[in-house]
């Protein structure tokens, strides 16, 4: 801001994590970078929304116009634009079956890609796969560049998250003809992903179902059918091509939510 | 106003200048130069150091706070806004040990006009460079804000991924468009190695 001395529109896109720092940024360079900057707007990146929680963004109304914009359909509702107080605009993510290299059953290795994410259960959980499928490759991924995880997620026939559910590791797993497992979590998945084989409503049912249906998945007719219902359903909410509508809307200044 | 009272006041005026130039340590056109750098924030002074209010001769309206800064505060190497931090500042330019000079009073007679960078990260290339093209004649500007550290997480790929896509809708917004990191993380981190991307992060506030 100090060396944009001519602005008179600035638009901070702020992820949600961080609208409190920004805030407290704001604050203290509003009555020096800010003050002849005609039209300022923020706009908080909502791409998780547990990780709004104890963030203040009714604070940055102070600095300007504020709006947020999402990234998970199940929290694109007017709920949201409700409950944080500005106008939300869905966004999505730039996201579709063209970007992975899509490998069929007959072709993907015994590997099960596991997220990253702490979770209390974990051991408990990887251990007793371990048990029920000892030469199974679990891979915990770790200090891999992204393009080592998506050659990984392409070979692998499984993927597990231990995160918010409908994240990277489950939906790319899915692109890249896998099937992934997770427990169903509101927050982030929409209802029709309770329906499917490899989404369980709790940790203590996919821990007793789990092993039994990588047994039962582990063919190329249940594996495939089971696969293209979670693609299916993937393709019906993620499009690059409606990703770049909805980016063209919010400069457009046409919100979902107003 | 006649000529006569225009000659006192500018006298009076005058004799006020010398004497808080005097108060402060500084000549009179160093005077007039720190205060025409813009650079002192009196409530960001008072918020980063709430202590101030409370000594004798701020508190009495004996001196303003812009006043102690120049006396004391720029001595003890307090910051005089959020934007100039002398001990940052002294880091990136080594020379201010050598001048004799403070670092906010080398800032505002020599540094300022030189363009001399206000931390180490602002002289971390390309960034220079790059912040200079960006706020080129700018009056229009969108910025993305994204951890200052080595994420590995869908969030970083996808802010990412939303300013390239911004960046090619410059005929709806008419801005440029950059990407800096979330005020207070690392500020000497300036890309992302974990996956393939021609993004270099900027700094904000030099922004």
């Amino acid at each position: 801001m100090r060396s944009c001395a001519n602005l008179e529109y600035l638009l901070l896109h702020i992820p949600e994590y961080a609208v409190n720092r920004v805030s407290e940024w704001l604050n203290n360079v509003s009555s020096s970078l800010l003050r002849n900057i005609r039209e300022v707007h923020l706009n908080v990146m909502l791409q998780n929304i547990d990780q709004i929680q104890g963030q203040n963004v009714a604070e940055l109304k102070r600095f300007g116009k504020v709006t947020a914009t999402t990234a998970h359909e199940a929290y694109s509702n007017s709920a949201t634009r409700q409950a944080l107080g500005i106008t939300v605009h869905k966004l999505s993510v730039r996201f579709g079956p063209e970007l992975y290299k899509l490998t069929a059953y007959p072709d993907k290795k015994p590997i099960l890609v596991v997220s990253p994410d702490e979770h209390p259960l974990k051991e408990q959980v990887l251990g007793q796969i371990a048990c029920a499928h000892p030469q199974l490759d679990m891979r915990i991924i770790n200090n891999l560049s992204y393009e080592e995880y998506k050659a990984l997620v392409s070979r692998a026939k499984w993927a597990l998250t231990f995160g918010e559910g409908l994240d990277g590791y489950f939906a790319e797993t899915i692109f890249s003809g896998g099937n992934s497992f997770a427990v169903f979590n509101e927050r982030f998945f929409t209802p029709a992903f309770a329906a499917l084989d490899t989404v369980y409503p709790s940790w203590e049912v996919l821990q007793e179902r789990m092993p039994v249906d990588l047994q039962r998945l582990d063919e190329p007719i249940a594996y495939d059918r089971c696969w293209r219902q979670g693609y299916d359903l993937l393709t019906s909410l993620y499009s690059t091509d409606q990703f770049r509508e909805n980016l063209r809307s919010f400069y457009r200044g046409e919100y979902t939510f107003p | 106003m006649s000529v006569v009272m225009q000659r006192v006041k500018r006298l009076k005026s005058a004799l006020r200048d010398i004497g808080l130039a005097r108060r402060v340590g500084l000549s009179r056109s160093a005077l007039k130069v720190a205060v025409a750098s813009g650079i002192f924030d009196e409530r960001f002074y008072l918020r980063t150091y709430p202590e101030v209010a409370e000594a004798p001769e701020v508190a009495e309206a004996t001196i303003s706070l812009f006043e102690h800064y120049l006396a004391t505060g720029r001595f003890e190497k307090r910051k005089p806004s959020a934007i100039f931090d002398p001990v940052a500042y002294a880091e990136a330019n080594a020379e201010v040990a050598t001048s004799g000079m403070e670092p906010f009073l080398h800032y505002v007679l020599i540094g300022k006009a030189a363009g001399a960078p206000l931390s180490k990260a602002e002289t971390i290339l390309p960034r220079p460079a790059l912040t200079r093209e960006i706020a080129s004649g700018t009056r229009r500007l969108i910025v993305f804000l994204t951890p200052g550290f080595e994420a590995r997480a869908g969030g970083v790929l996808s802010i990412a991924a939303i300013c390239e896509e911004s960046a090619g809708l410059t005929h709806l917004h008419r801005a440029k468009v950059a990407l800096c990191t979330v005020p207070g993380d690392d500020p000497l981190f300036v890309k992302y190695t974990w996956f393939e991307n021609s993004h270099y992060l900027l700094d904000l506030t030099a922004v």
